[in-house]
């Protein structure tokens, strides 16, 4: 029966979910042969049903749409396509195929007879985007609602003629053929060689995943706990903020908020698209936090793209080199003025201890205060090092020493471009900030926020 | 270029037909997928950031973003095509070139059919390529192309200003004012000599701020030939000829052409 009403107007199968739940709703208030001389609606309410409000299923209609800015000679109506009758309130579920909006409204006018042309709305978009695999899955699953309606279906007609026959007498002998409790699903045949999914363990399950899924990232830390690459990049991740003695272990006091955190997980891959290293990141919940009660400024300055050009240009102009470094974890690094409280992570709780929480001291991923928190670390370490910050562009650090030597570092956030025209002064600046940041030396410049440059 | 199902696509040598920038926002026809666009839309202006000779066409669909038309998406394909003829392009900073900076700027006059407000644009020009660029629709509507001249040097001006402190303090060096080129002699009168005509003297604050600019000799205005108005590039499209020769002068080459 849906692939009748979907094929009945030309309707693409991506939109089953509403014609089953509009095909049950027709045949609720069918008769069957479950219940005499009723409708199953009718038995269930005790009322029988209205069928005044019935329209063909994909039917156009125009939708009343009221906009307050629109003016006296504008259309007021919108043509949707009707999509059954409204779960929530009373009103049709109507759709417009261009903008793909459902609208629920009663003020309807209904062309029956005509449908939508849904080819060529649906050939616009297979220009711009490859429909193709999503409807094809959508057709397997919509195959298979079709066979338990058609079952239901035959019943049901042969059940009407029935009663026909034996209109006005009440049949006594005539056994309502029993329906089945649950119909006995056969594989089909073409899937007899292979072993299918239903009989997996989960622990199988997993592994399978792991193989033919290595690009996608476990979301929950209950499946990241199962793999080995994850519990391995957890327990890094949970060393380096150890290491970094981001926090201590306190009571829960009894007005503070605590925020929770979660694991994030990330596979990083190489040029060659191999897989690289597997990260996992400790983060904090940050859209709990409250402006003014957990945090009070969170701007943090960004360089400008027309500074990193100019001092591209200007090391161009000059032949100086640029060079390139990377803060690891540059947020663990930011140190915070508010009292921040936070939960034990999942997985790492401390045992006999699990209803302590962690007085943060240090920033953590997540936290609206993080980045500025890193920004007024980074600044304080360039004042005490003697660079002077332009007052035009907050992110950019100079350092003059005699005989006209320079250091001019421009900083975007976690990474760092600089050039000199003294080699000793890289150099020195390089191991100054190794010893104060875990740095990852990218040497000379290549790669910069995405920007290749040669 | 995969995401938005064009891999296939013939590219295309420019951004926009000559003549072709006469959309509006009430265009017949059909709306086309808003999503779709935005994200087009989107990681276009991220390849602005190394492509000046995109700014504009990039500029001009970004204000059709709220209700996108059919075509309007036929303008962001188009630009789409010419990225994908033109992958390799990127800005080239020469070594040991010793020009001054140099900025450029130029208007368009109530290019903006819905509204009628002008498009202004900019361009820096240092060690032989384009640092900074600018191609922005005019915050007020102008009367006339004096004034919305106008407005876009004042706006090159401020980024002017502050341009030249940031160099200051890199290069060590004391600059002296910036040469910034116009092709419209009437603003550079205008900001040159402190006469108060009947004509504008309704173009108050901009007025007054780049002629003490000039007083101070913090810029210098000069006149150039309309041929040789880079910023053309940043306010209206051009010719294919006219618009590759821009596109060279800004520094914007091809990796073979470097090496």
């Amino acid at each position: 029966m849906v692939r009748c009403l979907l094929e009945e107007k030309q309707m693409p199968a991506r939109f089953w979910p509403d014609t089953v739940k509009w095909t049950y709703h027709i045949l609720n208030r069918s008769p069957t042969s479950a219940v005499k001389n009723k409708t199953s609606e009718e038995c269930w309410s005790g009322v029988k049903p209205n069928v005044d409000y019935f329209r063909v299923f994909g039917c156009i209609g125009n939708v009343h749409v009221s906009n307050p800015q629109e003016l006296k000679l504008d259309a007021r109506s919108q043509k949707c396509v009707m999509l059954g009758y409204s779960e929530e309130s009373k009103g049709y579920k109507m759709v417009d195929p261009i903008t793909k909006k459902v609208i629920v409204s009663k003020d309807v006018v209904f062309e029956e007879e005509q449908s939508w042309d849904w080819r060529r709305t649906e050939e616009d978009k297979n220009d711009m985007l490859d429909w193709g695999e999503i409807d094809a899955d959508i057709y397997v699953s919509s195959d298979e609602e079709n066979e338990t309606e058609e079952s239901l279906e035959e019943g049901e007609s042969s059940q009407s003629n029935d009663a026909a026959i034996s209109h006005g007498s009440i049949p006594s002998n005539v056994a309502a053929p029993a329906l089945p409790e649950r119909r006995v699903t056969r594989a089909p045949a073409y899937l007899q060689d292979y072993i299918r999914g239903e009989n997996f363990e989960a622990e199988e399950e997993v592994q399978s995943f792991s193989l033919f899924m290595v690009s996608a990232d476990p979301i929950y830390y209950e499946e990241a706990a199962k793999m080995k690459q994850w519990r391995d990049a957890m327990d890094m991740e949970i060393g380096a903020i150890l290491k970094n003695e981001t926090w201590e272990l306190v009571d829960a006091p009894k007005q503070a908020k605590i925020i929770g955190v979660k694991w994030v997980y990330k596979t990083k891959l190489n040029e060659n698209g191999e897989v690289d290293k597997c990260k996992a990141r400790l983060v904090a919940k940050g859209y709990a936090q409250e402006k003014g009660v957990d945090y009070n400024e969170v701007f943090a300055p960004v360089a400008r793209w027309d500074t990193i050009r100019t001092v591209i240009a200007l090391a161009a102009r000059n032949g100086w080199t640029l060079f390139q470094l990377d803060v690891q974890s540059a947020f663990l690094y930011g140190e915070l003025n508010e009292d921040v409280y936070i939960a034990q992570p999942p997985g790492y709780e401390i045992n006999g201890e699990e209803k302590k929480v962690y007085k943060l001291k240090k920033a953590l991923y997540g936290l609206k205060q993080a980045p500025r928190a890193w920004f007024s670390r980074i600044e304080g370490y360039f004042d005490k090092e003697g660079f002077e910050r332009s007052s035009y562009e907050h992110t950019l650090f100079i350092k003059k020493e005699e005989k006209n030597r320079i250091l001019i570092v421009s900083l975007y956030v976690d990474d760092l471009i600089f050039t000199s025209n003294d080699s000793i002064m890289v150099s020195k600046f390089k191991e100054s900030m190794k010893k104060e940041f875990e740095m990852t030396d990218l040497g000379e410049m290549k790669y910069f926020l995405g920007v290749e440059i040669r | 270029m995969k995401r938005f199902g064009l891999e296939n696509y013939n590219g295309v040598k420019n951004p926009m037909v000559p003549g072709s920038n006469r959309l509006t926002k009430q265009e017949d026809g059909k709306k086309a997928d808003a999503t779709l666009f935005k994200q087009i839309v989107g990681s276009l202006m991220y390849i602005t950031v190394t492509r000046p000779d995109l700014a504009y066409s990039v500029c001009l669909i970004s204000r059709f973003m709220a209700n996108p038309m059919e075509s309007h998406m036929m303008a962001a394909k188009r630009i789409l095509r010419y990225i994908r003829a033109t992958t390799d392009l990127g800005v080239f900073y020469r070594k040991g070139c010793e020009d001054e900076m140099l900025a450029y700027t130029d208007s368009d006059y109530a290019g903006d059919l819905d509204d009628r407000k002008s498009t202004s644009g900019y361009v820096f020009m240092l060690s032989g390529g384009a640092v900074a660029w600018s191609s922005k629709k005019q915050p007020v509507v102008t009367l006339s192309t004096t004034e919305a001249e106008f407005v876009a040097a004042a706006s090159c001006a401020c980024q002017c200003i502050w341009l030249q402190q940031i160099l200051k303090q890199i290069g060590g060096t004391e600059r002296k004012c910036v040469k910034v080129l116009y092709d419209n002699s009437s603003t550079i009168k205008l900001a040159k000599n402190p006469v108060l005509h009947g004509r504008s003297k309704h173009i108050d604050v901009r007025f007054h701020f780049l002629r003490n600019l000039t007083k101070d000799e913090v810029i210098d205005i000069e006149h150039c030939g309309t041929n040789e108005q880079l910023a053309d590039i940043m306010t209206k499209p051009l010719r294919l000829e006219l618009f590759e020769k821009f596109r060279a002068a800004l520094g914007v080459n091809s990796a073979e052409e470097i090496n």
